[in-house]
């Protein structure tokens, strides 16, 4: 199931600062727990893509793609229904 | 114990009393070193409303528990107190060697409390620790005092951190040096030094570092020596020193032209360091451990200064007393002024600043002969940038009331809003020679939050918009966005201080010199937890050495809101924010620009957790990072920061 419409997606895409929203966005679908909030915060991007992969909400292709592209190839992996 | 020496030396000047204090394994966890743990005494040692000249005030030199380790650039040292130039928090950091042998004696931290009734220096030998007379060294340049140090102790390899002439006669913004040349610059320590009458601290270390690991510890140290051999950044820095920067700041409208009112010259590569290399380059020098071995030696060969030799200069230390005061023309002048500020024991950018915003003062009118006690202190007007940096040290005519710094002489004159305007200043002190409409905007909001005033470049140094583009990936790795690297956009820049911030601050913990990890990206986060395990054998994740850096930000964000310094406060000059960047040269890339700092002001909050309003850290985030303390100072204060008493008060320094 995705985590996000296609519509909540292109938001993101269009944000001028998006980090600290999408982790709200992710923490509000329960997707991320406050400590491992905490933790991507600090750490970055890397650490938020590895997080998405190990809890298989983005699968290990998307997540290789999310490193080569940047976030609008991982918003728009959340917003894809998953296979 | 491996990695740390695990003790603090204090020193009481006026009883004469030497502690040896241990330090914990949680205080070690907690605060890692250096930075951290200067920090952590300042906050709770000094006040907010003590003097800094007041002879309880604190003065901390920390190093880490990497320094003194074959692992890339571990000489450095912090130093640490409240500032006399912004009466806030204060630090520098400073290369070359004596770090490394402060570690080999036996100490993380010195805590240096009290006056000496006459001039003194300190004299480490090991466990061994003696305050000796200074008075035959008082009055002498660094490198003059350091020669007959050496020679009184019979050792010409001893390091030893000196004062020179402005610390001792309290320039506001005085600094030390160590080795002679490095210089720990800014927020004017020098002068809290001076107070005491401590001339200088010699350091003689037998000991050694004890690593954990050994094996694993070398094996990712010869892994970065050999990245270093290839890395693009330290190339530029290996040949041609800090001043490698001055054409691309130029051409990325940067280049502090008189006081910032431009950004780019036809003349600057009079003074790039391509021209140096060929020019008046003698030699070169690195700090202890250093791969990249950026520091030049200068000797002036030709014109009214020839003969002059010194140590450097930077690219922030030779832009303030050049271009930034109108001097392009005859780069031996801007040499020279640099050896000047040296000897004398001055931050080369406050003495630039202030002589910036005096000639600004000038032309505006706004001051005339008759204040100045006729000096033309008109644009690139060498004599008297000369005459002022020696009144500046000596506190002698016009230069006496410049030696309290910019926003302070602004008082002094009675110039009101209207002066306080070219004083370039955050917090009361000016900031360096980088033009953020140039440079970019994620500098110019780290120059807005820097926790020692008007930072600068060594407070989140955010290398991901000026060196990102250096290196392919690092900036989607990091930030997951390739935009912040456009050094003219909004785009990611909040995100990018927050993250480079902590990181900035963490390795200014474990006290390596940022120019391994920030400008290059040899080292990286990983890299760092890596080698710190293995020295220390301990665990230490990513997120808890980002965090300590994140930690340390956050006492020292809240030492400044005891002074109640917060949101009103976070601004760059206004000449940043209302001025576009006018045209200098063609080539120049930033034509028109202004700094859109609220947007990005805004974004920033929620990351750090900043109290809307206030600026003020939030209680959820204090009690997060184990500052339950702090959070406790904090909440009487935030009601009356929002008062409008308070909101009446206009404060250009503290």
């Amino acid at each position: 199931m995705a985590v996000m419409t296609k519509q909540q997606a292109k938001k993101f895409i269009e944000m001028d600062d998006y980090f600290i929203d999408l982790l709200d966005f992710l923490k509000e679908k329960k997707v991320l727990d406050q400590d491992n909030y905490r933790r991507i915060l600090l750490c970055g991007y890397e650490f938020l893509v590895n997080y998405l992969k190990e809890k298989k909400v983005i699968s290990e292709r998307d997540a290789q793609k999310s490193m080569q592209e940047g976030y609008t190839y991982l918003v728009n992996a959340l917003a894809r229904e998953s296979t | 114990m491996y990695g740390w020496a695990g003790q603090r030396l204090r020193i009481d000047l006026t009883t004469g009393e030497i502690k040896k204090e241990p330090l914990s394994y949680e205080y070690r966890r907690k605060w890692l070193g250096g930075r951290g743990f200067n920090s952590e005494v300042i906050y709770r040692e000094v006040p907010p409303d003590m003097d800094p000249f007041d002879p309880r005030a604190r003065v901390c030199f920390g190093v880490g528990p990497i320094s003194g380790t074959a692992a890339p650039s571990t000489g450095r040292v912090t130093v640490s107190c409240k500032s006399p130039l912004t009466g806030g928090f204060g630090d520098s950091n400073m290369g070359g060697h004596w770090g490394a042998e402060l570690k080999y004696a036996g100490y993380d931290q010195i805590v240096i409390q009290g006056k000496a009734k006459k001039p003194v220096y300190i004299w480490i030998d090991d466990d061994k620790v003696e305050i000796r007379d200074a008075s035959h060294i008082w009055g002498k340049f660094p490198r003059d005092a350091d020669t007959i140090i050496k020679e009184e102790l019979g050792d010409q390899d001893i390091h030893i951190v000196v004062i020179g002439p402005a610390g001792e006669n309290l320039v506001r913004f005085a600094c030390t040096f160590n080795d002679i040349w490095r210089a720990a610059g800014r927020t004017g320590h020098g002068a809290v030094l001076g107070s005491k009458n401590l001339k200088a601290i010699a350091v003689r270390g037998t000991g050694s570092v004890k690593i954990a690991k050994p094996k694993e510890f070398f094996d990712v140290c010869n892994r970065l020596r050999q990245k270093f051999k290839t890395d693009p950044m330290r190339m530029g820095l290996w040949e041609y020193g800090s001043l490698c920067l001055i054409n691309i700041a130029n051409r990325d409208g940067w280049f502090p032209w008189r006081n910032f009112q431009g950004g780019s010259h036809p003349l600057a590569n009079n003074m790039s360091g391509e021209t140096h290399k060929v020019t008046v380059s003698k030699h070169k020098e690195g700090c202890f451990s250093c791969p990249i071995c950026c520091g030049q030696f200068t000797e002036i060969k030709e014109g009214r200064w020839a003969g002059e030799y010194f140590g450097g200069p930077e690219y922030e230390h030779s832009v303030p007393t050049g271009p930034r005061v109108g001097i392009i023309e005859d780069a031996n002048d801007i040499w020279h002024n640099a050896r000047l500020t040296n000897d004398l024991g001055m931050d080369g950018i406050e003495t630039g600043g202030v002589i910036a915003t005096a000639m600004e003062w000038y032309e505006k009118g706004l001051i005339t002969k008759k204040d100045t006690g006729g000096l033309e202190l008109e644009w690139g007007n060498e004599d008297v940038v000369h005459q002022l940096i020696q009144d500046i040290a000596y506190r002698r005519g016009f230069g006496a009331i410049l030696a309290e710094g910019a926003a302070r002489a602004c008082d002094k004159l009675g110039l009101g809003d209207k002066g306080q305007y070219y004083t370039m200043a955050t917090r009361g002190m000016t900031l360096p020679g980088d033009d953020p409409r140039g440079l970019g905007f994620g500098y110019g909001l780290s120059f807005a939050m820097g926790t020692r005033g008007g930072c600068d470049h060594l407070r989140s140094l955010c290398c991901l918009e000026l060196s990102g583009f250096l290196y392919p990936g690092l900036n989607l790795r990091y930030l997951g966005d390739e935009r912040p690297a456009k050094p003219t956009t909004t785009a990611g820049k909040p995100y990018m201080v927050y993250y480079e911030e902590n990181q900035k601050a963490a390795t200014d913990c474990l006290q390596v010199c940022c120019f391994t990890t920030h400008w290059s990206y040899a080292v990286l986060t990983e890299d760092q937890v890596e080698y710190l395990n293995a020295c220390t054998g301990l665990d230490f994740t990513i997120e808890e050495f980002l965090q300590i850096g994140e930690r340390v930000i956050n006492l020292e964000r809240a030492y400044w809101a005891r002074l109640m310094s917060g949101e009103r406060e976070d601004t760059v000059p206004e000449r940043f924010l209302k001025e576009p960047m006018p045209k200098g040269t063609e080539y120049q890339t930033n034509v028109g620009v202004t700094l859109p700092l609220t947007d990005m002001l805004k974004k920033y909050y929620r990351y750090r957790d900043y109290e809307p309003g206030t600026g003020f850290p939030s209680e959820r985030k204090l009690k997060e990072l184990g500052l339950e303390y702090v959070a406790d100072d904090l909440r009487p204060l935030r009601k009356k920061y929002l008062s409008e008493a308070e909101k009446k008060k206009k404060k250009y320094y503290y």
